[in-house]
């Protein structure tokens, strides 16, 4: 747990770095304001005080110690000591009431479990307001290029695979396509509803690329044009992208980053987000929504410049475990803004 | 303040917490012999005073809203009644040299004020360490009944052998072990939670728990009081100013802990 959490930091500091932002603050202020509730609650000079001496003995800005829970929750115990166990249980209470009256999905058994604490509240109501935020980017903007950087959590990967497939359903002419490089890619599990979509599978060609040409499966040979000589990456030209050309198009991508590593052949990968890339602005609606397992990047070390090329093809990232929308930061959109 | 002219700062006033409590004591101990009542009867009015002005200090700045707001109000009038009563009291031992001890006016308002500083006590367990085992309330509780198992009866075999035939002050005397109880039992509570003994859970700025420590003190001098009062020993009745006087003193030091630290200004 500790050292997958330490991972996601590593992914989260990974994606910062690339110029990429949280946009989700709406937690991070009702956090606050309940806070601050509970505290003027009990005084509101007692409240000031309170805070303008943790932030003094600890040299933290409001701002700081309000914005990040569990910083606020340890200073206040190192400052008051066990004085601050009713006020956290306080927070908890009025962070539970909220989740309830706002009809946040919430079992009994949680509100009734003592351990189940305030920062496990925090991540369930985070995680309310990230689907929020990733359904209104979905809902709002028909040209996506998304990357979910998932952890074989199925759970968010299927209810934002479902939201895309069920705004899409409306459009007659659209064109879904699914490119596979994961091993336990299940196509029934993401893609029941879906009557019309084609299914290609990457590994075949990364392993077996001399049989690739002669293959006899015609979508993968309508879909990719591969050099025989498959070592030298350079030389390999990756699909008829012209399919796409004046339709509208839905294309998710199922790569398992550890297999790539395994056949050395980013290459592919670089190639295929690049020509996604230029399809991007070509069609009225077109939604690119690359999954990434990233599962054992806690466990090697894989060759962060790369992944940060691939994350770096994307306008938005999605992080599971806990759920986490970044955005790319334009100088000019968040100067309008 | 950043922490470390924060420990500069809690060392000094720790060790001028010390330097008074000594000063008060030795002031009454070292006194004549006749002059000890005397004098206690002079520092006891005095201590409760500056807590009493702290305390107003601080419902001036705080102000009533909020739960401690509403604590501290409570406290305020509590202490308002003793420092009067206290000066009540001190005016009849030296001025009107009433040599018996009897039922007076400063009795009414000592009792009176127990009703607010029960409020504030419990009122500060509530909102600040409602986080008591079942097992220490267990311990307070069984200690409580022990003490008073013990006290009443050594009280009322002294009020019965002693010449003092004075039974409303009998009752008044149990009145205040009884009423000592009330607050005591939040106090202890609040000490066995406030980390006092366990370096671990103790917070930066809640190391001493300055009130509650005063209660229990106020509670123990009000024990010899009632058992010197029925007994008719008022010679020995000196003892109990400087247990009362540090007691007032940690909670006037407690009060300007609280108006430095938990005080916006």
């Amino acid at each position: 747990m500790s050292s997958k959490s330490s991972a996601n930091e590593k992914l989260i500091k990974l994606i910062e770095n690339s110029g990429y932002i949280y946009r989700n603050q709406k937690t991070d202020i009702i956090i606050r304001d309940i806070i601050l509730n509970v505290l003027n609650r009990i005084g509101k000079s007692y409240s000031k005080a309170l805070i303008y001496q943790i932030c003094s003995l600890y040299g933290l800005s409001q701002n700081e110690l309000l914005s990040n829970y569990e910083l606020f929750e340890n200073s206040l115990k190192r400052v008051v000591g066990k004085t601050g166990y009713p006020i956290v249980l306080r927070i908890k209470k009025e962070l539970l009431k909220y989740l309830i009256l706002n009809k946040y999905e919430i079992s009994t058994k949680d509100i009734l479990d003592p351990s189940f604490n305030v920062p496990q509240i925090i991540d369930k109501l985070s995680e309310s307001y990230n689907y929020d935020l990733i359904s209104e980017n979905l809902n709002n903007n028909k040209r996506n290029h998304m990357i979910l950087l998932s952890n074989n959590d199925d759970k968010h990967i299927e209810k934002i695979i479902t939201s895309l497939v069920q705004l899409s359903k409306n459009i007659s002419d659209i064109k879904r396509v699914v490119i596979v490089l994961h091993d336990h890619f299940d196509k029934k599990k993401y893609f029941r509803s879906v009557p019309d979509i084609d299914i290609y599978y990457l590994h075949d060609i990364i392993s077996s690329p001399s049989n690739s040409s002669s293959s006899s499966s015609t979508s993968t040979d309508k879909f990719f044009k591969l050099d025989n000589d498959s070592n030298n990456n350079n030389n390999i030209d990756l699909i008829n992208f012209q399919q796409f050309d004046n339709t509208n198009f839905q294309v998710f991508c199922f790569i398992d980053i550890q297999i790539l590593q395994q056949f050395n052949n980013y290459k592919i990968l670089q190639i295929l987000e690049e020509k996604f890339e230029k399809l991007y602005n070509l069609n009225k609606i077109t939604q690119i929504c690359c999954i990434y397992d990233v599962s054992n990047f806690y466990t090697k070390e894989y060759e962060i410049k790369l992944l940060r090329d691939f994350i770096n093809h994307h306008d938005v990232i999605i992080v599971d475990e806990p759920l986490l929308m970044y955005q790319k930061f334009d100088i000019r959109d968040d100067i309008l803004k | 303040m950043n922490l470390q002219s924060f420990y500069t700062f809690r060392k000094r006033f720790l060790f001028i917490v010390g330097l008074s409590l000594l000063f008060a004591i030795l002031l009454i101990s070292l006194s004549p012999e006749s002059q000890r009542e005397n004098v206690g009867n002079i520092t006891n009015p005095i201590s409760i005073i500056i807590a009493a002005s702290l305390s107003v200090l601080i419902l001036y700045k705080q102000k009533t809203d909020g739960e401690i707001g509403k604590a501290f109000l409570m406290l305020t009038i509590g202490l308002i009644l003793w420092a009067v009563a206290e000066i009540l009291f001190t005016y009849s031992e030296i001025i009107t040299l009433e040599l018996e001890r009897n039922i007076m006016l400063s009795d009414l308002l000592w009792l009176l004020g127990y009703g607010p500083l029960i409020y504030y006590s419990l009122k500060m367990y509530m909102l600040f360490h409602n986080y008591s085992s079942k097992k220490s309330i267990a311990v307070i509780i069984i200690m409580m009944i022990a003490y008073l198992a013990y006290i009443l009866p050594l009280i009322l075999d002294t009020y019965s052998s002693s010449s003092n035939e004075d039974l409303p002050l009998l009752y008044i005397s149990i009145s205040y072990l009884l009423l000592d109880l009330i607050f005591i039992f939040p106090a202890s509570l609040v000490i066995l939670n406030s980390g006092i003994f366990d370096n671990k859970n103790q917070g930066v700025l809640t190391f001493f728990p300055w009130m509650f420590v005063a209660m229990i003190i106020i509670g123990i001098a009000d024990s010899i009081f009632a058992y010197t009062s029925v007994s008719g020993y008022y010679q020995l009745e000196w003892i109990t100013t400087p247990i009362y006087t540090s007691g007032y003193l940690l909670m006037a030091f407690g009060l300007s802990w609280h108006y430095k630290f938990f005080i916006y200004k």
